[in-house]
């Protein structure tokens, strides 16, 4: 395991693991973005194949940004602090191969923009999430949770900002799957394993699709499926 | 004999045509399952129609093609279709199923969506346009296979039922849009089809257009009367 700011990563056969680790509820300081953005700059040079990103402890995933640097935000600085936080929700979407989230424990505000951003979420029973921006004052998650789910179910989370456990975000459709918080990493490295088996080029072409998919017309995202089918199919021909 | 003679099976139950496919490659019987509907377009005492026998299909050399085909035609259709899933279904098969009206499946039913060679499956689009990012994320990048239940829940099939009970569930549910004023069944139809692609404005547009046109029919008029009589309206289409 080497240090990434707070944010810890290692590879383990061809599956990479970030561990965001800033007790007590792992909060998203500059330092820990800049040590999730280092591991996935890594995982790409080292061709890994598939992500799990979680938090350390058994409290939090993650507790969202750190109230005290967003105190000390200005209007001339404001912008600069959102690029910084799109920066890793950019980053785990260009990543070619699936970044799963093994939600361990509170998963609001920003930790759950994280969290969403991620292409698959596996909880354990202790999962919370919580789109708390209505709650602070604030908006945060909405463009994730609209292009995530239907929108009656987005209102519902966005509008009361309520805490929704494991069950009923599995139910939601927002986890996966639920197990025990003791075989959480496991089962999230099982998920990434099976990822990791399958053949990277089809996997990537299956992820860009889906990013951009939302953005146009259901004719178009036909359209581009269909060259990359084609593309598919020529790299493929011998 | 021709092919839909050996591959599909035509029952009629009032005004519900049931399809059900004899074991076989998925393209010999997709090309069946477009002769068969296209028959059934012309005539106008069929209102809906059940099309079983998804399930356990290898793809076929032509699958990929006559998906297609089927596809544009429950698209482009005057009927409204009832999928019943059981067995394993993948490949063309679920590429034409998803563009079915209301999917019901057997507790045994299986679905996956894996592409292959570099390529996305040829539902990737239709899956995040249907389940939201969420529901196509875990289906589509995972290859993993879903049960019905997890199908159910990603928002894939609307219900799931006894595999002994599968067939006589899907006729209820046909039959009862078959019992549908046809024209009002016909406008929400489309107006499902094209309001996410057409944005609020044109879509409610569209809407208020195919209201200003219903109310005038005889089949509404007939509605009304009925439901100030107290009894049941027949509807004629008209």
């Amino acid at each position: 395991m080497r240090g990434g700011g707070e944010a810890c990563w290692r590879i383990e056969r061809e599956v990479g693991y970030v561990v965001l680790d800033n007790p007590p509820m792992n909060v998203l300081t500059d330092a820990l973005r800049g040590g999730i953005l280092e591991a996935f700059e890594h995982f790409e040079r080292d061709r890994v194949r598939a992500v799990v990103v979680t938090g350390a402890g058994e409290r939090a995933f993650c507790g969202g940004a750190d109230l005290r640097e967003e105190a000390g935000l200005a209007p001339e600085t404001v912008g600069d602090f959102q690029r910084r936080a799109e920066a890793v929700g950019d980053a785990i979407r260009a990543f070619a191969g699936p970044v799963i989230a093994a939600v361990n424990g509170w998963a609001m505000g920003g930790g759950l923009t994280l969290a969403l951003w991620c292409d698959v979420r596996i909880g354990s029973t202790a999962a919370r999430l919580g789109a708390v921006g209505v709650k602070v004052g604030l908006i945060a998650s909405n463009v994730q949770l609209r292009r995530l789910l239907p929108e009656g179910r987005a209102r519902d989370a966005l509008l009361t900002g309520r805490t929704l456990d494991a069950g009923e975000a599995y139910r939601m459709g927002l986890l996966s799957a639920v197990v025990p918080p003791g075989r959480l990493l496991a089962e999230a490295g099982l998920w990434a394993a099976r990822a990791a088996a399958l053949d990277p080029d089809t996997v990537a072409a299956t992820k860009r699709l889906i990013n951009g998919a939302l953005d146009v017309t259901l004719e178009e995202a036909e359209a581009q499926e269909r060259r990359a089918v084609g593309e598919g199919a020529a790299a493929a021909a011998p | 004999m021709s092919a839909a003679a050996v591959d599909l099976a035509a029952t009629r139950h009032g005004a519900v045509a049931v399809l059900a496919g004899a074991p076989g490659p998925a393209d010999r019987w997709l090309r069946a399952l477009a002769d068969a509907l296209a028959s059934l377009e012309a005539d106008r005492s069929v209102r809906a129609v059940v099309v079983a026998g998804w399930g356990d299909r290898p793809s076929g050399g032509e699958g990929a093609a006559v998906a297609d085909e089927v596809r544009r035609r429950f698209r482009e259709g005057r009927l409204p279709v009832v999928a019943a899933l059981d067995g394993h279904v993948g490949g063309p098969a679920l590429a034409a199923v998803l563009e079915t009206d209301v999917r019901i499946a057997a507790e045994t039913a299986r679905v996956a969506a894996a592409g292959i060679d570099g390529a996305p499956a040829r539902c990737v689009a239709r899956l995040v346009h249907l389940l939201g990012e969420a529901g196509a994320r875990d289906v589509a990048l995972t290859g993993r296979t879903l049960d019905a239940r997890d199908a159910r829940r990603v928002g894939l099939v609307s219900r799931v039922v006894p595999a002994a009970s599968l067939l006589e569930e899907a006729r209820a549910a046909a039959g009862t849009i078959a019992s549908r004023a046809p024209l009002a069944v016909a406008a929400a139809r489309r107006a499902v089809r094209q309001a996410r692609d057409l944005g609020p404005a044109a879509a409610l547009a569209m809407e208020h257009d195919l209201f200003a046109r219903l109310v005038e029919t005889r089949d509404h008029k007939a509605a009304v009367a009925a439901f100030f009589a107290g009894t049941r309206p027949v509807f004629r289409g008209e």
